[in-house]
Parts: structure tokens; sequence; C-alpha cells
């Protein structure tokens, strides 16, 4: 059985919230961020160069976050919060997170299940 | 060991960030409610997932925290002492099965080995495994507040040990720790 049979209500709230975060995250952004979650992840294609100063410090963070959010510093965040409103930066640390999720899940339900479904 | 941080971004009165977007908080709160009123996995084995993913991710708040339900089932200080040398503990197969498919997932997922998944079906059940596998998503949620900082647990209630004991209502939701 996939996750999505095992644990259907989840993984459609999962699916939820990549709308939710489609809908109030730069269409750009997010896509860019995705890229970089499937490439260290799940070894997806290498992401494309930052379009902008703004991308470019939003990859400082996420990468961050997918590789050791332990060792995250102030400057990190605080160079890619500047190019903000209030919530804006936390609103893709989430999107990105959400992605990081699914992507996590559907590596190890292809190994331990029957895929994500 | 934690770690020393102030919130890295502008935060509200409760000490998360301000002005994020409600509609995404709200489709993510329901989530990790969703994953909470999942009952599989046995309490004691979730616990120990949870202060894995918390250990691994330094999230103050999180290794603050212990599951009521757990500490009823029979976790207990000696035992969490294990998580953090597992390998080497004399924690059950069982347990060391579940640390070790936390870590594949929370550090390399495409890590997790033919090897691990057999010792998973050996000792969980494919109910038992997707249960966990979400599990961890909701835990490792942690890992937004470690980045924005907001992961303190200055306002929680401790008891003499330093530690706030959290249950989840029937729908999932956390309710207010105590010591």
């Amino acid at each position: 059985m996939t996750l999505r049979q095992q644990q259907p209500e989840a993984v459609a709230l999962l699916d939820q919230v990549q709308r939710r975060a489609e809908a109030c995250v730069d269409p750009g952004l997010l896509a860019f961020v995705r890229s970089r979650v499937e490439h260290l992840l799940a070894d997806g294609p290498p992401p494309g160069e930052p379009a902008d100063d703004r991308a470019r410090a939003v990859a400082g963070v996420v990468d961050q976050m997918l590789l050791d959010v332990a060792s995250m510093d102030d400057a990190t965040v605080r160079a890619a919060d500047a190019y903000f409103v209030p919530g804006g930066l936390s609103d893709v640390i989430v999107a990105s997170y959400a992605w990081e999720a699914r992507t996590r899940l559907l590596v190890a339900s292809d190994r331990l299940l029957g895929g994500l479904g | 060991m934690t770690t020393s941080r102030d919130p890295r971004v502008p935060v509200g009165d409760d000490g998360r960030p301000a002005g994020r977007n409600g509609d995404l908080m709200a489709a993510f709160s329901a989530y990790q409610d969703a994953v909470v009123r999942s009952t599989a996995l046995d309490p004691v084995t979730t616990e120990l997932v949870r202060l894995r993913c918390a250990r691994q991710h330094d999230c103050r708040l999180c290794q603050t925290l212990r599951l009521a339900d757990a500490i009823e089932a029979g976790v207990d200080d000696a035992m969490t002492a294990k998580i953090d040398r597992y390998e080497d503990s004399d924690l059950s197969e069982r347990h060391k099965v579940a640390l070790r498919l936390v870590d594949a997932i929370i550090w390399r997922p495409t890590d997790l080995s033919e090897e691990l998944a057999r010792q998973a079906h050996e000792h969980f059940s494919d109910e038992e495994l997707a249960e966990l596998l979400v599990d961890v998503t909701k835990w490792s949620t942690q890992k937004i507040h470690v980045a924005l900082g907001t992961d303190g647990a200055d306002g929680l209630p401790r008891d003499a040990a330093g530690v706030s004991y959290l249950r989840f209502d029937a729908d999932g939701h956390a309710r207010t720790a105590s010591a």
C-alpha cells in the first residue's frame, strides 16, 4: 500500500499546504526553492542560478535548513528577511519545509512502502 | 547541546513570527494535527522518534518537552539519555531501527538502504511505518522555528528537572504543557 493509502488524511492535508503555499508565495521563488529541495534531498537536477539577490539570500536559508538547521546563523536569516515584509520570509520557509517534508516522504515511502501515491 | 539564539525575524506577542499568512498556517496546523491523531505507533517509540528529531535539529522547545502519554507508558530519563548514542545502548532493536529510520529520513533519505528497509519490516507493520514517516515530518516542523530563532522554551512551566509535559486532545491540538 502507498503512504497515501495508509495515511490518507495526513497526505491530503499536506497537499493542501502545498496549494496554500502556491497561493501566497511568489511562484518563481517557490519553484526555485522547490528545485533546491529536490536537488539536495532526492538527487533532482541541479537548480538554476538565483534570479536575483532575494532568491540568493533565500537559497542560503533553505540550503542550511536542508543540510543542518542547527548551524543556521543570524546573518543568513536576517539577510533574507530584509527582502520581505514581516511574515513574508516565514511563509517562504513554511512553504519550503512543506516541500521538504513531501520530498522526504516521497523518497522514504518508495523504499519502505508502495511509494507516496 | 542546546544553543542560545534570539528570534531572527520580527515576532508577535506569542513569540511566533509576526505577519504570517493565516491560511497557510491553518493548513500547516491541520496537517500536524492529523498526524498526531494517528495511533498505530506505540507512545514509547513515538517519543524516542520525537526526541531524536529534537536533538538532531537542536530545538530548544522540543527538547524541554516530554509526551505525557509516553511517560505513562514507561519512558524515563534513563531511556531518553540513550537516544544520542543509541547504537551503543541497550535500547531494544525495534527502537534502534526506529532511530535509524529517523536519521536516514532527516539527513539523506536517499541513504535509506535496502538493509534498513528489511530491518524496518522485521520490526514494524506497514501501518506503523507509515505513521513513523509522517511523525518524523510532523516533529521536524521544529526546523522552521529553529531557523527563525523562535524555538525558545522560556515561557514553559517546568518541573525541578526542567521538563514540561505535553498532551494532545482528541483533535490533535497540543494542550498547554504543565510542570
